[in-house]
């Protein structure tokens, strides 16, 4: 039971810190949005059809 | 629990045993399992016979011996026995029906139209797509040149055409599968998927057997993988088609598919590249993408295993899942079966691997025990686990056995379960007040040492003396801890999660990484231990991070995607800080060199490491035995039957010990290896203890491939070796000096001989200088020098391939401090082990003719003699009375007439010519390609004229030639 509550712990931490330092990464990083990602990747594994997701 | 163990390592023991010992009996092993069977029925039978009609199945399984000894012992047995069967019956592809039988009845130049299935999801590999197909049915493709008269002319104007003979009966095939190679410029490179059925048209290749000592065997690798031919999709080479695209089938892989490509797609939406090409790396295992240099750096750093999926994603995966569910408050007993189904969903996602699938069977395995039986203690557990994992995937791929990635993969978890806890244990009592302070400062000390001086890493007794440094700090650590009652700074304070993490690092590198490592790949990362104390922590948060914001980003809609990018503009700082970590180590701390250990010494290291980590266990249980013997021996009645058992246990011992030293190879006086390096050429001399290299092969960059360390070093790593004596280059070519640069970074050089003036200061000279020095037959350099003009810059790639290996050589002598000494004819070299002497160039001039200039070498030992041409056979009409037992060339000899001459009246045992084709863009700008495609056509007739045999390395892969007191014995690597 204590292991599932540290584990449980662990994970809310992750996720908290993780969508702040997202945040933080975006509003610093210009240039990192969906549209410049998908241009950079368009050598990268060609078959997999981009259908959605444009900002 | 432990009898399931038992019979698990024997039926692995029996695998084992049909490896080791090659027989191919494989329908004996079969009887014999029958036979042992039988025998193990027997003493059950009398036993619980009775109980078992009386449907007493529990008071069988209550009794104190549930299954006798005797027919224990034959259960070993009859399990090791099926486990040489299976093996050897997996080897089998001689019957009627096979893919490499029906190959086979044909020439390989046959061209083949195969129509079969595609049995997993593409996978891409540099600039091309790697096509697993099961071929399904096979017809021999027929084509005649025809000619068609053209109604307005006359022959000049008739055309021809292919004419395909569909007469050739159809082969249906049952066994063997097909690896097609689709290139990028093909259109089907975008349209070809899993579960489609194709149909190929060309001719079908083998892979390369080992064509070089040290070499892997790549055709051996692809039979352990089912594969027996494959074929390059190439414009006007060969063909594919999609024919069909089958929808049924396969569901659950099917959906891992589905899965895979959505979370790919928002990976490629959320991360750029190249950390996207990281990312899907570690988390879907797609190696395709990432930048060579990378791979490189994780190759050296020793993080590698991150690329390859294995045990520890699995285990990472199922940690997530079971927090997840753990944290919305759902019964174990009910989520379970869902991790379970999870994980083998995502084994299937990352290719079905062996490491993936073993991890995944063990984490399902220890899941459901925790959920639906009692506890059985954790390393009873994980070993169980671990057997179950290894029967299903040997059961259903025996071959696996040999192969590195599932010896590897088995490995760390044995070491994990059986070595972390006394690892654990030595170091509380090692690291403790000055102890710890010691053994810090020890391991510092260390470090800063090789990347202060990292040419340490070449001393050729780097490695034993750093094995005695490591026993001696261990020792004086725990003796300064013993005598200590200081207590402030100690292991024991550390976090219990940390103490395991770091025993298991120990653990794993004792007991796996090092000593395979070297077994294996010939090489040690230093920077691992250190690497991975960052790398390990740092992928589980990653592929955490990456799993989840996968799976939003693919299943949860409109809102999803966006929330994954959040989360992958945190992990790319995570992916960005672990591709700088990899790249910091792997410029800081040397990667060197290892002899490879032969597999007797793996398994001495192996029962020594067992004795020092056990000897309190390996203690009780002697003593147990002997004790237990004793008391048999003073029984009169046994002792007869005891004497037996010794007798029969000498019997095997000496048995075995007959078998391995039969297959020890008697070494010769003096062995010579023509190594097969492609265009180049590159000859291995040992003898008395010394190795010489005469020439050193080529480094093409533009190809990025450098066979300095992909055929020498593995060479010499093979052959133990820990010091290069000497090496004589023949000529400046960048063919003959290139190679020698990453050979230099791995082993030290005592002394290098060479044809052409060589300065040691480090200065590089400019292309003027270059020029000037050398000579190279290019008649528009020549006019132009002459005409007044500066050479300019190089004006090919051969040209700056040259310049540039030359001014490498001298940055690298200068470097490592390697004495070099400028030969001409009448130097002699002693200190190799043979006795050399130098017939031509006969005086050194202001330039350096590269093509004429190039030495001739006489090489004797005892009363043989051998010849060493650089390719040039001008200056063979000047020797006189000089008549060797074999003959090595550099290059094909010009001119031909000389050669012959000098040939025909040595009359030798062979002759071993290192030849292989340029490649285009090495010749392109120069003119000597037309020379060289010329003279390879014409030459073979000729050779075939000789009445000595004569060995290509194109042909025969590399040639070895051996001399055991007075007599010649050559060996080649490639017999077909």
């Amino acid at each position: 039971m204590q292991e599932s509550n540290e584990a449980t712990r662990f994970l809310i931490v992750l996720l908290v810190v993780t969508l702040m330092t997202g945040a933080l990464v975006l509003v610093v990083k210009s240039d990192y949005r969906i549209n410049d990602n998908v241009l950079s990747n368009l050598e990268y594994y060609p078959h997999i059809k981009l259908d959605k997701g444009t900002d | 629990m432990l009898t399931f163990i038992i019979l698990s390592l024997a039926f692995i023991g029996g695998m084992s045993f049909a490896v080791i010992t090659g027989i191919m009996a494989g329908g004996v092993f079969l009887l014999l399992t029958g036979v042992f069977l039988l025998c193990a029925i027997i003493p059950f039978w009398f036993k619980h016979g009775s109980t078992l009609f009386a449907g007493g199945l529990k008071a069988i399984r209550e009794d104190d011996e549930p299954i006798p000894a005797l027919s224990m012992l034959f259960l070993v047995l009859t399990l090791m026995m099926f486990g040489s069967y299976r093996y050897v019956s997996e080897l089998r592809n001689d019957y009627a029906g096979h893919f490499q039988t029906i190959c086979e009845k044909h020439d390989e130049s046959a061209t083949w139209r195969i129509r079969g299935r595609v049995i997993e999801e593409p996978k891409l590999r540099g600039d091309y797509l790697e096509v697993l197909v099961q071929p399904e049915t096979m017809r021999r493709v027929e084509r005649k040149r025809v000619r068609v008269q053209n109604d307005s002319g006359g022959k000049q104007s008739g055309g021809t055409y292919e004419s395909v003979d569909e007469t050739a009966s159809v082969e249906t095939v049952t066994g063997g599968l097909l690896m097609v190679q689709v290139f990028e410029d093909n259109e089907v490179f975008r349209e070809v998927d899993f579960n489609q059925t194709v149909e190929i048209e060309g001719q079908l290749g083998e892979a390369s057997e080992k064509r070089n000592p040290g070499a892997m065997d790549y055709r051996q690798y692809l039979r352990n993988r089912g594969i027996f031919r494959t074929v390059r999709i190439m414009p006007r080479r060969a063909a594919l088609k999609v024919v069909d695209q089958q929808s049924s089938g396969a569901i659950w892989y099917r959906f891992a598919l589905y899965v895979k490509n959505e979370v790919l797609g928002v990976i490629k939406q959320t991360m750029p590249f190249h950390e996207s090409s990281f990312l899907g790396g570690v988390l879907l295992g797609l190696k395709g993408g990432l930048p060579p240099k990378v791979s490189q750096e994780f190759r050296m750093t020793g993080v590698s295993h991150v690329l390859a999926v294995s045990g520890l994603h699995v285990t990472i995966i199922a940690g997530l899942l079971y927090g997840i569910f753990a944290m919305f408050k759902i019964p174990l007993r009910v989520f379970a079966p869902l991790i379970v189904f999870s994980l083998f969903t995502f084994a299937m996602i990352v290719g079905w691997p062996s490491s993936a699938v073993r991890a995944a069977l063990m984490n399902s395995l220890f899941i459901l025990s925790m959920a639906y039986l009692k506890d059985t203690g954790f390393k009873m557990s994980v070993l169980f686990s671990l057997c179950v994992a290894c029967d299903y995937i040997l059961l259903m791929s025996p071959l696996q056995l040999t192969e590195p990635s599932f010896v590897l993969s088995v490995m760390a978890i044995y070491a994990l379960a059986m070595f972390s806890e006394p690892s654990g244990a030595i170091l509380l009592r090692m690291l403790r007040g000055p102890g710890l302070a010691f053994a810090a400062l020890a391991t510092m000390g260390f470090f800063v040492a090789v990347i202060v001086k990292k040419s340490l890493v070449l001393h050729p007794y780097f490695f034993p003396l750093t094995f005695f440094y490591i026993i001696a700090t261990c020792y004086v650590s725990t003796k300064l801890s013993d005598r200590s009652t200081f207590q402030s700074f100690a292991f024991e304070m550390l976090p219990g999660w940390l103490k395991g993490f770091l025993a298991a690092q120990i653990a794993i590198f004792v007991a796996m990484m090092g000593p395979l490592s070297a077994f294996y790949f010939g090489q040690l990362s230093l920077a691992a231990p250190v690497a991975n104390l960052i790398a390990i922590p740092l992928i589980g948060v990653i592929v955490q991070i990456g799993l989840i914001a996968g799976l939003i980003g693919a299943f949860v809609p409109v809102i999803g995607i966006y929330i994954a990018l959040v989360l992958n503009a945190a992990n790319w700082l995570a992916v960005k800080f672990f591709l700088g970590m990899a790249s910091f180590f792997a410029a800081l701390i040397p990667f060197p060199r290892i002899s490879q250990p032969t597999f007797g010494e793996l398994v001495i290291y192996y029962l020594l490491l067992h004795a020092i980590y056990f000897w309190s266990e390996i203690r009780t249980w002697t003593l147990a035995i002997y004790g237990a013997v004793q008391e048999i021996w003073d029984d009169a009645e046994y002792r007869t039957s005891l004497s037996a058992l010794a007798v029969f246990i000498m019997i095997l011992i000496v048995s075995g010990a007959v078998f391995a030293f039969s297959g020890l190879e008697r070494r010769p006086d003096l062995r010579m290896t023509m190594l097969d390096v492609g265009f180049g050429s590159s000859l291995m001399i040992e003898a008395a203890g010394k190795v010489t290299l005469v020439d050193a092969a080529l480094n093409d960059t533009l190809a990025g491939v450098d066979r300095g360390e992909r055929v020498i070093q593995p060479a010499l790593s093979g052959k133990q070796v820990r010091e290069i004596d000497a090496v004589i280059l023949s000529s400046a070519l960048p063919e003959r000096i290139s190679g020698l640069n990453s050979v230099m970074s791995a082993y030290r050089v005592n002394k290098l001989y060479v044809a052409f003036p060589l300065a040691t200061d480090g200065v590089r000279v400019n292309f003027e200088e270059y020029v000037r020095l050398f000579a190279f037959g290019d008649i528009k350099m020549e006019r132009r020098l002459k005409s007044g003009q500066n050479a300019g810059f190089p004006p090919g790639y051969f040209w700056e391939l040259a310049y540039e290996s030359y001014n490498r050589l001298i940055e690298d002598v200068y470097r490592y401090k390697t004495p070099v000494q400028q030969i001409k004819a009448g130097d002699k070299i002693s200190d190799t082990g043979v006795d050399i002497e130098v017939l031509h160039p006969h005086a050194s001039k202001d330039t350096f003719q590269q093509y004429y200039d190039g030495l001739v070498l006489k090489i004797s030992y005892g009363s043989q003699n051998y010849a060493y041409l650089s390719g040039n056979a001008h200056p063979l009409a000047d020797i006189e009375n000089f008549k060797p037992d074999f003959i090595f060339i550099a290059d094909l000899p010009y001119p031909y007439e000389a050669f012959e001459k000098f040939a025909k009246s040595a009359n030798p045992a062979g002759i071993a010519i290192s030849f292989r084709f340029p490649a285009a863009w090495l010749m392109e700008n120069f003119h000597l390609s037309g020379t060289i495609s010329a003279r390879n056509r014409n030459y073979a007739p000729r050779f075939r004229q000789l009445s000595f045999p004569v060995y290509l390395t194109s042909e025969k892969g590399a040639i070895q030639v051996d001399q055991l007191r007075n007599t010649v014995y050559t060996k080649v690597f490639v017999k077909e």
